[in-house]
């Protein structure tokens, strides 16, 4: 086997777990809202259809088409992924961008907009790559100003 | 005639020419700026709009609607990147045409085909969303069922790369809107003890995390930095007299095309661009200048980029179907605003329908003025790092997304909205089909369970529907020829294995 077969075969093996696991995730959720459903109260008026009628459709959808992608991910028969090449190098800070973002709403409410908005967005200027932190700061201090401006000044909106 | 004319009286508020104006520049700049889309922009844009009038809220969301499609043009001139994805056509012959040194030349004739495709789309609008509203009058559940199902399915055939997973896409935002009180008894579902979602996953909220944090999210993720070259030789900017003529057949094809197109349920601005190029191209006499600097292709492509606009408006406010990301946005809206697209908002409020086509009349005619404007400046607009609009973008749409009705909650929504994105595009699925089932999802089911109460539980009552029956089968073919043609083109492209040695 060539050197260039076996990338190929190796990028067809990575593709058809994805895949898989894709079609377990979507199997999983169909089931989580099939369960959620029997909760419901099977009420009817002059047939069967209560409020648990549309979620188990909705769910047998979900769980038929997540088979059918399984059977094709399994027989390697699903459409070849057209994405934009992940930077590797970008995968942490994506992630801290995530998690500036999800600190900073927790600290909002108790902190306050101002000092928690230019906090956190000069952590995520700096992370999306401004080059100074003077740069940063800078920009992340016009951003707040202009969104406190337009929202808590003239949309009245309390920040 | 007392609507026509209350309609367009509506426009002398000054308020809402503001609105046209703030609309339009924020859309050339959202055209302007790859990576920031329409759908992007008209969301979070929708959350500001919702505590002003509808009438004030559509001139701005229309207006940045209609600029974007203007905009996009010029990164996709000058740097062969679509500003949005309406645009991808444009790049074929714009880029090419640029190269040559007649970059100004092509933004001149795409500026005057993108205002005739935008006024013939207009004009589709407002002659065909009567009539076609009016037969929609005589649609009961049954009919209406079967025109949401056709609608995800035209949806999750013709946005995604694989059709099961267009499909469950669809499924996913039908699984979301069954959050909160079912429609017919009122009964709270999947609340988990949460009072704020008894009204359902909020709307704007999640498109804005769907199109807003996902897009820059996935942006950050896969950055790599920009190779493109801004072509700065703009060249003369009037087209002469044989330029002109090879105008003139393209432009009808982009127009008609495009607003047809338009009305098709997730059919945008892109499909129709490359349909129109196409068939610009098949009936030219000079196939072969086509992708090298074809001003016919460009032509084509341009104008049925913008005639689309009427096209969609016209499905989504006659029969309440949205044709596109953005209208279903502005679908959204409406319902906040206590209009409901349909047969019912032409009988109830056909003025606001007048207004519509004014907007987008002055719109278009401002756009077409601000487009030939000499734009050398922009060129370095083109150049502004992505860092800053990605900050910029997340900031608004944070704060935007609390905006709609003070609360937490919807933020976190939006939050977890992005991260769904974010995998969802990355495992190749279109958020497009989820936005769709989500706004939809009510609608199907309240619909089907109508239809089923009246027939006692019996699916027979759609064979009694030839209206529901038609648009079945529409949507049987669809999915049988999107399955065909996806099985045609993975023959076509599997590679040959090699010969062993």
């Amino acid at each position: 086997m060539t050197e260039k077969d076996s990338r190929g075969l190796e990028a067809g093996k990575s593709g058809k777990l994805r895949d898989t696991l894709t079609a377990v995730a979507v199997i999983a959720f169909g089931g989580a809202v099939w369960a959620g459903a029997q909760s419901f109260p099977h009420l009817s008026i002059q047939g069967t259809i209560g409020p648990d009628f549309w979620p188990r459709m909705v769910a047998g959808g979900l769980i038929g088409f997540g088979i059918i992608l399984l059977v094709m991910a399994v027989s390697g028969t699903t459409a070849p992924l057209e994405v934009d090449q992940v930077n590797p190098s970008q995968r942490l800070p994506m992630v801290l961008a995530f998690g500036i973002i999800v600190v900073y709403l927790f600290a909002w409410p108790r902190v306050g907009f101002l000092p928690t908005t230019i906090v956190a967005f000069l952590l995520l200027s700096r992370l999306f790559g401004i080059g100074k932190w003077w740069q940063a700061l800078l920009w992340c201090m016009v951003l707040t100003l202009i969104s406190w401006g337009l929202f808590k000044q003239l949309l009245g909106v309390p920040l | 005639m007392g609507a026509v004319v209350q309609g367009f009286a509506a426009l002398a508020n000054v308020h809402v020419l503001i609105g046209i104006l703030i609309g339009c520049v924020v859309g050339m700049l959202v055209g302007i700026f790859p990576g920031i889309t329409a759908t992007m922009s008209v969301a979070i844009a929708s959350s500001f709009t919702l505590a002003l009038p509808p009438q004030q809220g559509l001139a701005i969301l229309l207006s940045i609607w209609i600029a974007a499609m203007y905009g996009d043009r010029i990164p996709a001139i000058l740097v062969n990147t679509p500003g949005t994805p309406a645009s991808i056509a444009t790049t074929f012959d714009g880029y090419p045409l640029a190269q040559q040194g007649k970059a100004a030349l092509a933004l001149a004739i795409s500026t005057v085909c993108s205002a005739v495709g935008a006024v013939f789309g207009i004009a589709v609008f407002a002659f065909l969303s009567f009539p076609l509203a009016e037969f929609a009058l005589n649609f009961g559940p049954a009919e209406f069922f079967a025109l949401v199902l056709f609608g995800l399915t035209m949806m999750a055939t013709i946005s995604s790369g694989s059709l099961v997973k267009g499909l469950i896409a669809g499924l996913i935002g039908l699984a979301f809107a069954t959050v909160g009180l079912d429609p017919i008894l009122g009964f709270p579902r999947f609340t988990f003890g949460v009072l704020q979602l008894q009204s359902g996953i909020g709307f704007i909220p999640f498109i804005i995390g769907l199109f807003g944090i996902a897009e820059v999210l996935e942006q950050f993720l896969t950055h790599s930095p920009q190779n493109q070259g801004v072509a700065t030789q703009l060249g003369r900017w009037f087209p002469t007299k044989e330029e002109r003529k090879q105008i003139l057949k393209p432009l009808l094809i982009g127009s008609v095309t495009g607003a047809l197109i338009g009305t098709i349920p997730a059919a945008g601005g892109d499909i129709a661009g490359l349909i129109s190029w196409d068939q610009a191209k098949r009936l030219s006499k000079h196939p072969e200048e086509f992708g090298k600097g074809s001003i016919e292709g460009l032509s084509a492509a341009d104008t049925a980029n913008t005639s689309v606009v009427g096209g969609a408006l016209t499905t989504t406010l006659a029969l309440g179907i949205p044709g596109d990301s953005v209208t279903a946005i502005f679908l959204g809206s409406l319902l906040i605003w206590g209009l409901n697209p349909g047969p019912n908002l032409f009988q109830d409020n056909p003025t606001l329908i007048y207004t519509i086509v004014g907007i987008l009349l002055i719109a278009t005619a401002f756009l077409f003025v601000l487009s030939l404007i000499r734009i050398q400046g922009v060129a370095k607009l083109l150049s502004l790092p992505r860092p800053l609009l990605w900050s910029g973008i997340v900031l608004f749409c944070v704060v935007g997304t609390f905006a709609v009705q003070n609360s937490f909650l919807d933020v976190w929504i939006m939050l977890g909205a992005g991260v769904l994105g974010l995998v969802l595009r990355r495992l190749g699925f279109s958020p497009g089909p989820v936005v769709l089932g989500l706004l939809l999802g009510p609608l199907a089911e309240s619909n089907l369970r109508r239809t089923l109460i009246i027939s006692n539980g019996s699916f027979d009552i759609f064979l009694t529907s030839p209206i529901a029956m038609l648009l079945f089968a529409i949507s049987a073919i669809a999915l049988i020829t999107s399955f065909v043609r996806s099985r045609r083109q993975r023959k076509q492209t599997d590679p040959k294995p090699e010969p062993e040695e």
